[in-house]
């Protein structure tokens, strides 16, 4: 044993920082890989299996972020407003799990639930494992708990940060009252311990690098990762034209709210400054400030050169002024669900523009900029078949840009989830998919177009509650450097011969033979389009046929 | 009458390696005769041929088992057959939308690999089934009718037939199938090629084998001519398959979808064979080469396939589980805009390659790092044929040097690439043995490729693991696999049902027994040769992660057991669900590696020189040794470097190295 420890210390006395600190970068990945590994064989529902609609997160004994393994953009800025959160209402020891998803407490919406565990080496608490998984039904007022309420208290179970284990003791009062408020309480329950068997495995493997490098050793490396984070940020905004941008954009959710942005880079620092930005609304296209880090943190990471590390040093260099009680900084009791998914595009597309302004850089035309979120539920006429519940989002027109047209039917920017095979969904849900296709004529004109939106229609073979949560419903992605926008999304509800047009946000209770129909937006297009001549289509695989149907 | 002989011919990205069984008095080395030579990417057909006359001249009674590339390419550069794929009417987008995420998360422009199949050939037909397979919408024949005539109209080279659900009732493909044969072109139906659940997946492996047909067939069966030309009506040409086994050159052409990984699949098949015989259980293979290294997990017993993804593409085909690293011999370093040091994702390529190449390059690699180290012999890389420029080395990272922060020295710099580009392999090497559950202090590192050995031992000791194996010929061990190969065919169903009993699960599987039976009589294997091998892939009900237990008694308790290894905890109350079932068919398998006596005595160096060793602390003056010189039973102690016409190997303080019965170098920590 001494032998193999005068071994490590030998090599470790060898390395230059720089390379430790590359070392250390890998070493913690992995396990936050390992834990996603872990989370996403065993979990139940396909929003977790088939989409990998989570994350995982390393973080050091003060919360900060040091690793983390993403799928979804949306998760990444928020990982280090949690462990604050949770150590401000419990005490965390040996053996503790804490599950939350109070979305002004540590949480992004309701429908993500969180787990987190402290690691301790003997006394001391040297850093804290965490996922956070999208369950797709929270309890609230319609099934998959995305639309429908004015506030948080209408959204779903709301869990402030309490202990889920304690001393390695499932605290049965807490996973009964969970699995009480869910629809399909047992895959939520399912769901919620594959979360914590992947907190074990991460916690095995954080016990494997402590004996490899020491405690001292490791803890001096996280410090060093966050360090090393914030110095590339700096670079970066250092390699940018110093100067101010701005930019607004409002929603076409109720009450069209306005999100303004002023950016200022200067010294290595940039400044957000979201004042002007419209109050928190009734309704649920709120978001925490968590979720407009996550968007900021999306879009540096795309426009830097190299990739920047997923910690939270990374957002060191940035001051913001984000006004208490606004869209995008709301507090308690404001509704968040659609914001998460919604609101969060239209921070990226802000974002983007504003920085088009300072950078003077070819930055392509807005995507989509919705996720579409289709969710439905019911009981099965069979009794023995129990409820159904079921939620996805849906791709989209990408936007076109200086490099060529932009993709069609695609996810863009905050979410990266793959769609249910139909043939899964079938199998499992009574419905029967109608069309899947490519919605032609949706991307904008331009030197290159918009990427089309798709369409997906399905048939209900039983009676159903369905909502769409979704915006650009009025008007389409903007286009770019002269480029046209993209289409609107409609969504339609089929009853025999009668179709509705379906209103964002809105609930309704479809008949078995009803259809309903999402028609998603286009993404905006890139320069001007030549007067006579068609807008210029490359041929990529996903590129349409000229002949090809008209737009439904 | 002569026997007949068998050659392992591998087209590689750089080189074509070919490998015979040495005749008596050949002067092979290790019973083997290896030849080397530059591939040729127009024709690689030039370069086999001209291999083999090296090492069998004709007229001869051989057996030539080919890893080739032609599937692999056509994928990735999408030089494919004009196809007509034809789907469910309201479905004609779905090769197009696929899931619908996007390869690169940060890309601000993405582009999502999808098949390369223009909607304008894509022709759609009325019909349906529900999730059982049941009729919604039948399929009439005046539709099939007018489905063939629109097919026709577009002149196809290959046609694919994707129906929704056609994995559970392959009646409507069927008939469609049957009426395009009209056409005289490969038509591959969808619940043939890959029968089991997703549609995307489905259609794409269909799309990809009918696509493929018309390209990978006639390249094949212009090979085979031209060895029977020259070798002798007698000569056969035997395919490589992503599952390790071969088959004959017109089955590969019937179902080319299962050469997408060809090349890799001799390595690993290689590995797994060496293993077998030398008695080992689970390993862990690393296959570094100049642009990328590969790793897998190799389970004892039942071969752990997958489905495999060529070029972002999913194809159900199993094939060997293959995971690519960013990180090869070539593999650029440099500063990132903090001061961190990074290794690759950029790389030198083949051209210029890494500067000590002399051919331009100027930026440092990973090879430039070892050369520097001394852990490369400047005159002793490939046999010598190819020397080293040490100082282009030096100069390279020199300037590396002087462009960081702080100042360095080019050795440490040396030393740091070395150790990030080691931690990448880690890191790679944990996930795909971690991510099934095993500890790699568990298993074996079996490490090839011409730099495999390089860092072999050093992640062994960083990651606990007992024992290291290089084996024969590192740098042309696909072809070595190759000699291994059983003919094989692999087939797959979905079943998705909660396990039935024993009893219940032959009737699932003698179907697909009986035509591998019958496929592999076609090629000219009696019943009695041929070795059936049934596998069930279980998961727990709606769980995605899933695994292959052979079918035999007790499956269930073995399930559980598997997930609580896996998991660290069971769900005994969970209803376990048979997702599919497989059946794995051999022909004989050659036995490529026969053990000799082992004498144990000391090796002798040929040359001593200074190397800068992390795994053992610091320069130091080190033996060298020629691997070509050694017999089974030669030992030697580290820190030494073991040089070889295709690889290097370190061999650390502390450690052993052993020539075992096979010739594969085994290193261990010295017992204390």
């Amino acid at each position: 044993m001494s032998r193999a420890r005068k071994r490590k210390r030998n090599s470790a006395a060898k390395l230059t920082d720089a390379t430790r600190l590359m070392v250390c970068r890998h070493l913690l990945a992995s396990v936050a890989e390992e834990m996603g590994l872990a989370l996403q064989q065993s979990a139940i529902s396909p929003n977790v299996k088939e989409r990998r609609d989570f994350s995982c997160a390393v973080l050091d004994g003060r919360g900060e972020l040091v690793a983390h393994a993403a799928h979804i953009p949306v998760h990444l800025g928020s990982a280090h407003f949690t462990v604050p959160a949770v150590l401000q209402e419990v005490e965390v020891q040996t053996g503790d799990v804490i599950v939350l998803n109070d979305p002004h407490r540590g949480g992004t919406h309701l429908n993500d639930v969180t787990v987190v565990a402290p690691f301790w080496v003997g006394k001391k608490r040297l850093a804290f494992l965490m996922n956070r998984a999208h369950h797709a039904d929270i309890g609230g007022a319609e099934p998959g708990s995305m639309s429908g309420a004015t506030d948080l208290y209408g959204e779903g179970l709301c869990l402030p940060p309490v202990h889920l284990i304690r001393g390695g003791k499932p605290m049965e009062e807490v996973w009964k009252i969970f699995q009480a408020n869910a629809r399909d309480g047992e895959a939520r329950k399912g769901d919620l311990l594959a979360q914590c068997a992947a907190l074990n495995r991460g916690a095995l493997r954080m016990q494997a690098l402590v004996d490899r490098l020491g405690e001292t050793e490791l803890s001096s490396a996280m410090t060093a990762l966050l360090d090393h984070g914030e110095a590339l940020t700096q670079a970066l905004f250092r390699s940018w034209p110093q100067g101010q941008a701005q930019a607004e954009l409002s929603l076409d959710g109720p009450g069209t709210p306005l999100i303004r942005l002023r950016i200022q880079n200067r010294g290595g620092r940039l400044l957000l400054d979201f004042r002007g930005t419209s109050k928190q609304v009734a309704g649920s296209w709120n978001t925490h400030r968590a979720v407009t880090f996550s968007a900021l943190f999306y879009v540096l990471q795309a426009l830097a050169p190299e990739e920047l590390p997923e910690t939270s040093g990374s957002l060191r260099p940035l001051s913001w002024h984000l006004p208490e009680g606004s869209l995008i900084a709301s507090t308690f009791p404001a509704g968040v669900a659609a914001g998460n998914v919604e609101t969060s595009q239209r921070l990226v597309d802000v974002l983007l523009q504003a920085l088009a302004g300072l950078l003077g850089r070819d930055i392509p035309a807005s995507s989509q900029g919705s996720m579409n979120n289709f969710l439905f539920g019911g009981r099965f006429s069979n009794p023995e078949k129990g409820d159904f519940v079921y939620y996805e989002t849906l791709g989209g027109g990408a936007g076109a840009g200086p490099h060529g047209p932009g993709a069609d039917a695609v996810q863009s920017h905050m979410t990266n989830t793959r769609n249910t095979p139909i043939e899964v969904m079938e199998a499992e849900l009574p419905v029967r998919v109608r069309q899947l296709a490519i919605r032609r004529g949706s991307g904008g004109r331009g030197l290159h177009s918009g990427g089309h939106g798709l369409i997906k229609e399905v048939e209900f073979l039983e009676a159903a509650r369905v909502s769409v949560t979704a915006t650009r419903r009025r008007s389409g992605a903007p286009g770019a450097a002269g480029g046209e926008a993209g289409k609107a999304g409609v969504d339609s509800w089929f009853q025999g011969t009668k179709k509705r047009k379906l209103t964002a946000g809105q609930s309704v209770a479809v008949n078995a033979g009803d259809r309903i129909r999402l028609a998603t937006p286009g993404g905006g297009g890139w320069g001007k389009a030549p007067a006579s001549a068609k807008a210029k289509r490359s041929k990529p695989p996903q590129s349409a046929d000229p002949a090809g149907s008209a737009e439904h | 009458m002569k026997p007949r002989r068998r050659a392992g011919i591998d087209t590689g990205g750089t080189f074509t390696d070919a490998i015979v069984a040495a005749e008596e008095g050949s002067g092979g080395v290790g019973g083997w005769q290896v030849h080397k030579r530059p591939t040729t990417p127009k024709q690689p057909a030039k370069a086999v041929l001209a291999a083999l006359q090296a090492l069998i001249p004709p007229p001869a009674a051989v057996d030539l088992v080919h890893g080739t590339t032609h599937a692999t390419n056509a994928l990735l550069t999408g030089r494919l057959g004009r196809t007509v794929f034809v789907t469910t009417a309201g479905f004609a987008d779905l090769l197009a939308i696929g899931r619908q995420d996007r390869e690169a998360l940060y890309a601000l422009e993405p582009r999502p690999p999808r098949p390369p199949q223009p909607r304008r050939r894509i022709v759609e037909v009325h019909e349906r089934l529900d999730a059982d397979g049941a009729v919604v919408t039948a399929l009439s024949q005046a539709e099939i009718r007018r489905v063939v005539a629109q097919v026709r109209a577009l002149k196809p080279q290959g046609i694919a037939v994707g129906l929704l659900h056609a994995f559970r009732n392959g009646d409507h493909e069927q008939r469609l199938g049957q009426a395009l044969q009209a056409l005289a072109v490969p038509v591959r139906l969808s619940s043939e090629v890959a029968p089991e659940y997703r549609e995307y997946e489905r259609f794409c492996t269909a799309w990809a084998d009918a696509a493929l047909a018309p390209v990978v067939g006639p390249a094949l069966e212009s090979l085979e001519r031209e060895l029977q030309t020259t070798w002798g009506s007698s000569a056969r040409l035997q395919i490589m398959r992503s599952d390790g086994g071969s088959c004959g050159a017109r089955a590969a052409a019937d179902g080319a979808v299962h050469l997408a990984l060809s090349g890799p699949a001799g390595g690993l098949a290689a590995a797994r064979s060496l293993a077998d015989a030398r008695g080992d259980g689970p390993v862990l293979s690393l296959d570094m080469g100049g642009t990328s290294t590969d790793v897998a997990l190799l389970t004892e017993g039942e071969l752990p396939l997958e489905p495999m993804e060529v070029g972002g593409l999913p194809l159900l085909a199993r094939g060997l589980p293959l995971h690519t690293v960013g990180t090869g011999g070539g593999s650029l370093a440099s500063w990132d805009a903090a001061g961190a040091l990074r290794v690759g994702p950029g790389s030198a390529g083949a051209e210029p390659g890494p500067a000590c190449y002399g051919k331009g390059g100027r930026q440092a690699t990973v090879t430039d790092a070892h050369l520097l180290a001394g852990r490369l012999h400047p005159q002793a890389f490939l046999g010598g044929e190819f020397p080293l420029h040490p100082q282009a080395a030096a100069q390279a990272l020199a300037d590396l040097a002087a462009s960081a922060a702080s100042p360095v020295a080019t050795e440490n710099l040396a030393l740091g690439i070395l150790e990030v580009a080691t931690a990448g392999m880690e890191r790679a090497l944990r996930r795909v043995s971690l991510a099934e559950g095993w500890d790699p202090r568990q298993l074996k590192l079996y490490a090839f490729g011409g730099a495999g050995g390089l860092h072999a031992a050093w992640l062994a000791e960083r990651m606990g693991m007992p024992e290291v194996v290089i084996p024969p010929f590192p740098g042309a061990f696909s072809a070595m696999g190759l000699l291994a190969a059983p003919l094989r065919r692999t087939l797959v169903r979905s079943v998705l049902q909660p396990l039935p009993a024993t009893r219940q699960r032959k009737g699932l599987f003698d179907p697909l027994v009986k035509q591998a039976v019958q496929e592999l009589r076609e090629e000219g294997l009696s019943r009695r040769q041929i070795k059936i091998r049934r596998v069930l892939e279980l998961r727990g009900e709606g769980q995605a992660g899933q695994c292959s237990l052979a079918e035999g008694p007790k499956a269930l308790e073995r399930f559980h057991q598997w997930h609580q290894k896996r998991f660290g905890f069971q769900r005994r109350e969970q209803a376990v669900q048979l997702v599919s079932v497989r059946v794995q068919a051999d022909g004989p398998a050659e036995n490529a590696w026969t053990a000799r006596r082992k004498r144990r005595r000391p090796a002798e160096a040929f040359d001593h020189r200074p190397a800068l060793l992390v795994e053992s602390g610091g320069r130091r003056r080190v033996p060298w040794y020629q691997r070509e010189a050694m017999r089974p039973g030669h030992f030697l102690s580290g820190p030494a470097v073991v040089a070889e016409y295709s690889g290097t190997t370190v061999v650390p303080a502390g450690w052993v190295l052993e020539v075992d019965a096979f010739g594969a170098c085994c290193l261990r920590r010295e017992s204390s």
